[in-house]
């Protein structure tokens, strides 16, 4: 039988409890991070990189692009190197997957808003 | 007065527009509400305001970045797509995966059911005005995504699937986590069921609204939820099972949920109680959850073939026809979204309610409209249906700005 | 203010009363406060925080939003009626605050005994009716004049609310009068506060019919159907932008604490609450020191607020616990169960002036 007011006691209960809100930007307890999140893409592994640009050909929103090695970067074999155009990923990780040699890596940085577009390319 | 004639007084009829832009609804979508006082005699559906040409793109990507592409064209139901598009390549390369992998697959897609559900319920709930409700089941919807993330990594977008398997194993020391948090969650859909069963105000905006009967629902080929709240029994885990489905389903533990209500109450009451019933299938997923491998090497060129490959999403049975030519990328993929389904039968189901219930009962398909739309334009006046190709799209549009030059800035 | 102003003084003193204390500066910062504790309250039952960040715990919310909505671009749609679109706001904010004015907060009146409103006058219950009606004949006048398919609807809903929930307010209202034997607001309370406690049994079915009602009146869930956000995209309010919505949703929130304080004065005691303890300090050597000196311009106001904020509470935590009726329920209900349930209060009240109290020795 239907009646009135089914979650009075509820509200009661919630209204002494804690509160779910997460006050977010103020404090990050309560939001629980797992350990295995994707985040920010990292070139992690310079050393080890060989310039093979299988990440550029997986990434399926052509975030990842080769440049060729800057003075201050670690020379590869081929002389390129991946950089991230951050606007454009997805993060679904699949650059992390194909890459052979295991140079690049998802942090479990989340916090990724940036002013301008410059300032979205990882090197 | 001095005639005897009865007088008949008709209220004058009002077009009221829901959409593109309307607080109930939360993606373009346009219905044309004719109302009399505050009946609906007519209604009209016009939808196509999402389309994004993903299956044009799907064209032109490899598979591998395909899962991804076909994850993200619904973000609420992102691991259906992205299992049962892995299932169709599978499927295409006449591969078998690891029974790891489905079993994995299978948990991926239940959970996601779970939280699909909630959501759903959520919604529903503030469709109708009850904001209270909608606040809790969403608090408590968290905890599955919390499952979710720990499991795939991410929140929304799980992308757990690859072709040949699945790209994260579920540690064991989760699982004991994973069991805890389908107990409360558990203990809290039981307690929802009871507010969506006994709460007078949220069952007397449900109970016997938006009837949608059983021959009408067959006829107009609903699926899902809506169908089971009608009393047609169609549900693709059950009918055709594929990969976890198929043991689970030789258990004979679970059992197709129906509702013969016909009307929003009983597809709401459908949802709550396959909720319930997706716990239970993830509980048994866990426990029996084989060890071994979690994924097969799969050559990225896929033998010519076309194939067909279902899965039961929340909304309803989706639908993924797929045809490989030998190359890596696919020849054509098309996508039939479970809420294209339902939309036939919606302007039946919207006649003859009032105004006030037009939102839930739209609600009530849990219509996705970016899943749905495709370039088909359709004539109101003559009924004609016209399927645009690209390059006469592309005429028209050239045409339309040379018409309409931008404003130079 | 029936006194006449006889001096300079006392026509200072008397706009002052109207302009600042218990007037419209007061009740404007107490419908703000009011707003506060009601999305507190209401967030607060959904386990959420509510308001935060604007002074102490978001207190000052409610003030920047109507801030921001006074800087917002005021848009008038082309087909509406421009004059009639503009005066509704306005007209809307000064029958709320007239109403507020009959309010007994303060002793503006020592002349009299007991607790006066700014206004007050033998018969302004029925004032107050006929203003509370013209609120919502305005909301109608405000829905059609913006022309727009959503504002027409939302204003026969309201036109429907108001059928049907006008007729248990007057009679819920009409219980404390025919208790009391007077129509004036500040006179029934203070007749019913010195009345037998036997009173109370009788106020009880009126208090409740009287705080549902008045949660019809005031358009919040569950008959919020006149501007249904998820219906008809907030009815009648749909096309008032900028410095008109910040006038309405000041209006509403004054109609707030209109209500929350004619459910105190009527069928809570009004702003007394230490002089009901039957002790000789309390019920007489307090009343006269509250009611002589200037220890009962700060004491009324707070017992006054102290009981309104429990009103708004109620009414906040109803508004928690339900879904949204359809209106021909809402129609349905009233007719069905409120209308026969105020008639049913009536005539036990009646029954017990004529019979009970009297076999009982009750005065």
């Amino acid at each position: 039988m239907p009646r009135l007011g089914k979650m009075e006691r509820e509200l009661l209960r919630g209204a002494v409890s804690k509160p779910a809100t997460v006050v977010y930007p103020a404090t990050k307890r309560g939001l629980n991070i797992p350990k295995g999140l994707r985040g920010r893409w990292e070139y992690a592994e310079p050393a080890k990189c060989t310039g093979c640009k299988i990440c550029e050909r997986v990434c399926p929103s052509g975030a990842i692009e080769m440049i060729e090695c800057r003075p201050e970067d670690v020379k590869t074999k081929t002389g390129y190197r991946p950089i991230c155009h951050f606007d454009r990923c997805t993060l679904c990780n699949q650059c992390v997957e194909s890459c052979p040699r295991n140079v690049l890596r998802l942090t479990g940085e989340f916090e990724m808003a940036y002013l301008s577009r410059e300032d979205m390319v990882i090197y | 007065m001095t005639s005897t004639e009865k007088r008949v007084v008709i209220p004058p009829r009002v077009s009221i527009p829901i959409g593109p832009q309307h607080p109930a609804l939360k993606e373009p979508g346009m219905f044309k509400l004719t109302i009399e006082g505050e009946y609906i005699v007519d209604a009209e559906v016009n939808i196509g305001y999402n389309h994004r040409g993903v299956e044009k793109l799907a064209e032109s990507n490899t598979h591998i970045q395909n899962l991804y592409l076909l994850a993200r064209i619904c973000g609420i139901c992102s691991a259906t797509h992205n299992g049962n598009y892995a299932q169709a390549v599978e499927f295409a390369a006449e591969v078998e995966i690891p029974e790891r992998a489905k079993y994995i697959r299978t948990l991926i897609w239940e959970l996601d059911r779970i939280h699909s559900h909630i959501l759903w319920l959520g919604v529903a709930f503030h469709e109708v005005g009850f904001d209270t409700a909608f606040m809790y089941t969403w608090r408590d919807r968290e905890v599955v995504m919390d499952m979710l993330e720990s499991i795939s990594g991410n929140r929304v977008h799980h992308d757990m699937n690859t072709v040949g398997g699945v790209r994260r194993n579920v540690p064991d020391e989760l699982v004991p986590r994973l069991l805890r948090g389908l107990d409360r969650l558990e203990e809290r859909m039981k307690y929802y069921r009871d507010v969506v069963i006994y709460e007078k105000t949220f069952w007397d905006r449900v109970a016997g609204v938006g009837i949608l009967e059983t021959d009408v629902a067959k006829r107009t080929g609903a699926v899902g939820p809506t169908a089971r709240g009608s009393n047609v029994p169609v549900d693709v885990r059950f009918n055709d099972p594929t990969q976890a489905y198929i043991p689970m389903m030789d258990t004979g533990d679970f059992e197709m949920v129906l509702s013969d209500r016909c009307d929003v109450a009983g597809r709401s009451v459908v949802r709550v109680v396959e909720t319930l019933q997706a716990i239970d299938m993830c509980r048994w997923l866990l426990q029996n959850m084989p060890d071994g491998p979690i994924r097969e090497r799969v050559r990225p060129r896929i033998q010519p073939n076309e194939v067909l490959a279902r899965h039961e999403a929340p909304r309803g049975e989706l639908i993924h026809y797929l045809v490989t030519n030998g190359t890596d990328k696919p020849e054509r993929i098309k996508v039939r979204a479970p809420t294209h389904a339902n939309w036939v039968s919606m302007a039946h189901t919207l006649r003859g309610n009032y105004l006030a219930d037009a939102p839930i009962i739209l609600a009530a398909i849990d219509p996705c409209y970016s899943c749905t739309d495709r370039v088909v334009i359709v004539d109101a006046e003559d009924d004609t249906m016209e399927l645009v190709p690209l390059d006469v799209m592309r005429v028209r549009a050239n045409k339309w700005y040379k018409m309409h030059p931008r404003r130079e800035e | 203010m029936q006194i006449f102003a006889s001096t300079p003084l006392d026509i200072l003193l008397q706009i002052l009363w109207v302009l600042v204390f218990p007037g419209i500066l007061f009740i404007t910062t107490l419908a703000l406060l009011w707003e506060w504790v009601d999305r507190k309250v209401y967030a607060r039952m959904q386990n959420r925080i509510g308001p935060l960040h604007t002074g102490w715990r978001g207190i000052l919310q409610p003030l920047m939003d109507f801030f921001k909505l006074l800087g917002k671009e005021d848009l008038t749609p082309e087909k509406a009626d421009g004059r009639g679109f503009a005066a509704v706001p306005v007209v809307m904010l000064v029958l709320s605050l007239t109403l507020c004015m009959f309010l007994p907060v303060v002793d503006v009146n020592p002349s009299m005994p007991g607790v006066q409103g700014i206004l007050s006058f033998e018969g302004d219950l029925i004032l107050i009716l006929f203003l509370s009606t013209l609120v919502a004949i305005l909301i109608i006048l405000a829905g059609y004049f913006s022309s727009n398919p959503f504002g027409q609807t939302g204003a026969a809903r309201t036109g429907m609310l108001l059928v049907s929930f006008e007729i248990p307010l007057i009679i819920a209202l009409i219980i404390p009068a025919t208790l009391a034997g007077s129509l004036s607001v500040s006179t029934i309370m203070n007749t019913l506060v010195r009345s037998s406690p036997a009173t109370v049994w009788l106020l009880m079915l009126p208090f409740i019919i009287f705080l549902i009602t008045s949660e019809a009146e005031l358009e919040r869930i569950p008959f919020d159907v006149s501007h249904a956000e998820t219906e008809i995209v907030h009815g009648w309010q749909v096309e008032y932008s900028g410095k008109k919505l910040a006038l309405i949703h000041l209006a509403e929130d004054i109609l707030l604490v209109y209500s929350a304080g004619l459910a105190t004065t009527l069928f809570l005691g009004g702003p007394y609450l230490l002089e009901f303890i039957p002790l000789r300090l309390f019920s007489v050597d307090f009343a006269t020191l509250a009611a002589t000196t200037w220890v009962g311009w700060v004491y009324y106001p707070l017992v006054f607020m102290l009981k309104s904020a429990v009103v708004v509470v109620i009414l906040s935590n109803m508004r928690a616990a339900f879904a949204r009726w359809r209106i021909d329920q809402i129609v349905r209900y009233a007719w069905r169960v409120m209308v026969p349930l105020a008639i049913l209060s009536l005539f036990i009240v009646q029954v017990a002036l004529v019979y009970v109290f009297p076999m009982l020795g009750v005065v």
